[in-house]
């Protein structure tokens, strides 16, 4: 078949494998030849039949090692044991090196020494000796045993040769043992030890009998390989130091510190995972030590955390309850008041007196449901903040209380001419009408002492960056129990009827403006000082506004 | 911010052992990789096995993973080293069965018993072909039809040159087309 070597560029050419130039030859050739043609069809039927094949759903097991994988925590590559391995070790080589310095230098004063002394007693059997004088042999022999090429001592002007080698070599370096000084010494032990020419030394000691001094002649090289050898032994030594001290510093702080810690660190995963489960909570292994003090107060702050959520829970399945059935009540109320609505019009004389009372009471209900829901849903939106004229803002408040014409209740206002607050002027509406209702419902709840002086006083003014308004009113005032949870939702009314979320709506909208609320003590009735600072502005918008000014 | 930044990214998260980042990766990839492995090894368990362990192997060894590839080409190598491992040490392609449990069900069967049962009939005949495919011929054709990579990324995940790939895919549509016309 001619076309078969052309066929397997066929099969690439399905799959979109093929340059422009080879597409276009095959193109062509398609077009006169029908057995590629034929082929091209039947690769093309492979193919779709081989794509229609179904992809196996795969069980989720062969994912769940991986994932559980991937929720590990990683455990770090040099865990805090790893790292004081690490640090032992050095420490305790910079500690060796310390004392290599004066250890070789010593070792190298000893060597030379050794040997010096080794000449001394050579002279002295030589002062015994008869003539004076040695063999050649007993020369080697000395020579040997000090391992030196020449010794020689001098007296008086005269140097006397004790024993020499054949060849006399010349001197290259000077060694003088009978002064030392400490640094040169550590220094000069250093310079033998990285010499590596091979010269040769002179040492020169004290001598015996009288003699000036004692000299040998010797091998640098010699010493050179006697101070590496040593050098070699404290290295190993300094090595199998460092790793025993090393791996007992790793013992030591892996069971006082890393285990508890790693202990402490699962919990906290452990914990984090399901904080309201209250076995999750770390238990106490009773260390005195700081670790011991850091597993306690996790474990207060874990129970604390895990009864926090519980409760929580269950004030908001509670809360989600009570607005459900707030939601039910309202509108089982507003049936109420449609038909009490009708019930008013009838004409027997006791409806018509009591008609108006049940009709206020549903109503209050019904505010109360109201308020109720909104506060459940509270989230306030931030305040959106601009300059508001408070003046006009509180002849709103005064116009949407609503005062009867007949009232005794005198209001008056106090505010500086002109004076802007920084604030959202909604929020801040409703904070002076929380404020103001609740002044105005104290002192029409209870019996008038002398009406003419009952007031609602409202003044306002500026200190430096921060708007000061007060309420006051001439009431009754707030009892203990209403002082102590003043500004909670919930936590009782000033009033009987309230729901107690006035004050607390007021002082969340004041916070959200960065401000403050508080009750003032002392004053007749009760007077709420509320201070309300104007934004900072940065400097950028600053100069922005007057750009665009 | 182009693709190949938001790829970036994203292997990133996956080196950082960001969950949702995994958990996207085994959902669109869970099926692909234990399909491929389910027919190279004809056998359910070992499938699973070895796609558990194409998955450990990638959250554990993500740090080495290079941006010169796709994730998906990534994975497949995976898979096709221990799949090779596995065939080679067992031989099992001598005695695995052509037909078995492993025969994959489509998820839902068409409705019309005709059609269905030709259709299951075709399959039948074509998943038999396929089984009795060289293992390096069928994963070729596999990784080309059914995971849709392209030549260049096959002869990535198999180790091979583009052009044995291409010979293997053209020899492996050339035997099925020839099983299929014995078998029908």
């Amino acid at each position: 078949m001619a076309c078969e070597a052309l066929q397997e560029d066929l099969s690439a050419w399905t799959d979109g494998e093929m340059t422009w130039a080879e597409q276009e030859r095959l193109a062509t050739h398609l077009e006169t030849c029908g057995e590629c043609r034929a082929a091209l069809r039947e690769i093309l039927k492979v193919s779709s039949l081989v794509r229609q094949l179904p992809v196996p759903r795969a069980p989720a097991r062969v994912t769940d090692k991986a994932m559980r994988l991937v929720r590990a925590p990683a455990m770090p590559r040099w865990g805090l044991s790893g790292k004081l391995l690490v640090l032992t070790i050095a420490f305790v080589m910079i500690a060796e090196v310390l004392i290599y310095v004066p250890l070789i230098a010593h070792y190298r004063l000893n060597w030379l020494n050794d040997r010096l002394a080794g000449a001394y007693t050579a002279a002295l059997v030589l002062d015994a000796a008869p003539g004076g004088m040695v063999t050649e042999e007993q020369g080697r022999r000395i020579l040997n045993s000090i391992g030196a090429q020449a010794v020689a001592m001098k007296m008086g002007d005269q140097r006397r040769m004790i024993a020499i080698s054949d060849v006399p070599p010349p001197i290259d370096h000077d060694i003088d043992m009978r002064s030392v000084a400490w640094p040169a010494a550590a220094v000069d032990a250093f310079a033998d030890l990285l010499n590596s020419s091979n010269g040769v030394a002179r040492a020169v000691g004290p001598a015996p009998m009288g003699g000036e001094y004692l000299e040998i002649v010797l091998d640098q090289e010699s010493l050179r390989k006697a101070l590496l050898q040593f050098s070699a032994h404290v290295l190993v030594l300094s090595l199998i130091i460092s790793a025993i001290t090393a791996t007992l510093v790793y013992f030591a702080l892996s069971y006082l510190f890393v285990r508890p810690m790693r202990h402490i660190t699962a919990n906290m995963e452990a914990f984090r995972a399901d904080p309201e489960d209250p076995t999750r909570v770390i238990s106490i292994s009773g260390r005195r030590d700081e670790l011991g003090i850091a597993e306690r107060d996790l474990a207060l702050m874990q129970r604390d955390l895990a009864s926090m959520l519980h409760q929580k829970n269950r004030l908001a399945a509670l809360g989600l309850a009570v607005s459900k059935i707030n939601h039910d009540l309202r509108n089982l109320l507003c049936a109420a008041q449609l038909f009490s609505d009708q019930l008013s019009s009838l004409p027997d004389p006791r409806v018509q007196r009591f008609a108006p009372k049940l009709m206020k009471a549903i109503e209050r209900a019904i505010t109360l449901c109201q308020s109720t829901l909104s506060f459940g849903r509270a989230q306030e939106p931030p305040p959106d903040r601009r300059p508001v004229l408070l003046e006009n803002l509180i002849e709103e408040v005064h116009a949407a209380l609503g005062l009867a014409p007949e009232t005794s209740i005198r209001w008056i206002t106090a505010v500086e001419r002109g004076l802007m607050v920084d604030a959202d002027p909604d929020q801040l509406f409703r904070i002076m009408l929380n404020l103001a209702r609740n002044a105005v419902q104290a002192m029409e709840g209870r019996a008038a002492l002398d009406p003419s002086q009952d007031q609602v006083r409202i003044t306002g003014r500026r200190e430096g960056t921060v708007v000061v308004i007060e309420v006051a009113d001439t009431g009754p005032g707030l009892s203990d129990r209403a002082r102590a949870h003043l500004f909670e939702a919930f936590q009782g009314s000033t009033r009987t009827g309230g729901a107690g979320l006035g004050l607390a709506i007021a002082a969340e909208l004041v916070r959200a403006h960065g401000g403050e609320i508080r009750l003032v003590n002392g004053t007749i009735g009760a007077t709420f000082h509320l201070s309300i600072p104007d934004r900072v502005i940065s400097q950028r918008a600053r100069r922005g506004e007057s750009v665009q000014a | 911010m182009s693709g190949g930044q938001r790829a970036d990214q994203f292997v990133e998260r996956l080196v950082r052992r960001d969950e949702r980042a995994w958990a996207q990766v085994f959902a669109t990839q869970r099926d692909r990789v234990f399909g491929v492995c389910l027919r190279m090894m004809r056998n359910r368990e070992e499938a699973e096995d070895i796609s558990q362990d194409v998955f450990l192997r990638a959250v554990k060894g993500i740090g080495q993973f290079r941006g010169d590839a796709s994730l998906k080409t990534w994975l497949h190598q995976i898979a096709h080293n221990l799949c090779l491992t596995r065939l080679a040490a067992a031989k099992r392609e001598v005695e695995s069965p052509l037909e078995g449990d492993w025969i994959v069900e489509p998820v839902s069967e068409e409705p019309g018993a005709d059609r269905a049962s030709a259709g299951a009939g075709l399959r039948k005949a074509l998943e038999r072909a396929m089984a009795e495919l060289e293992p390096s011929f069928r994963e070729a054709i596999l990784l080309r039809e059914v995971e849709d990579l392209s030549y260049e990324e096959i002869a990535r995940v198999t180790g091979v040159s583009v052009n044995t790939v291409k010979t293997r895919i053209y020899r492996a549509r050339a035997k099925l087309r020839q099983r299929l016309e014995e078998l029908r």
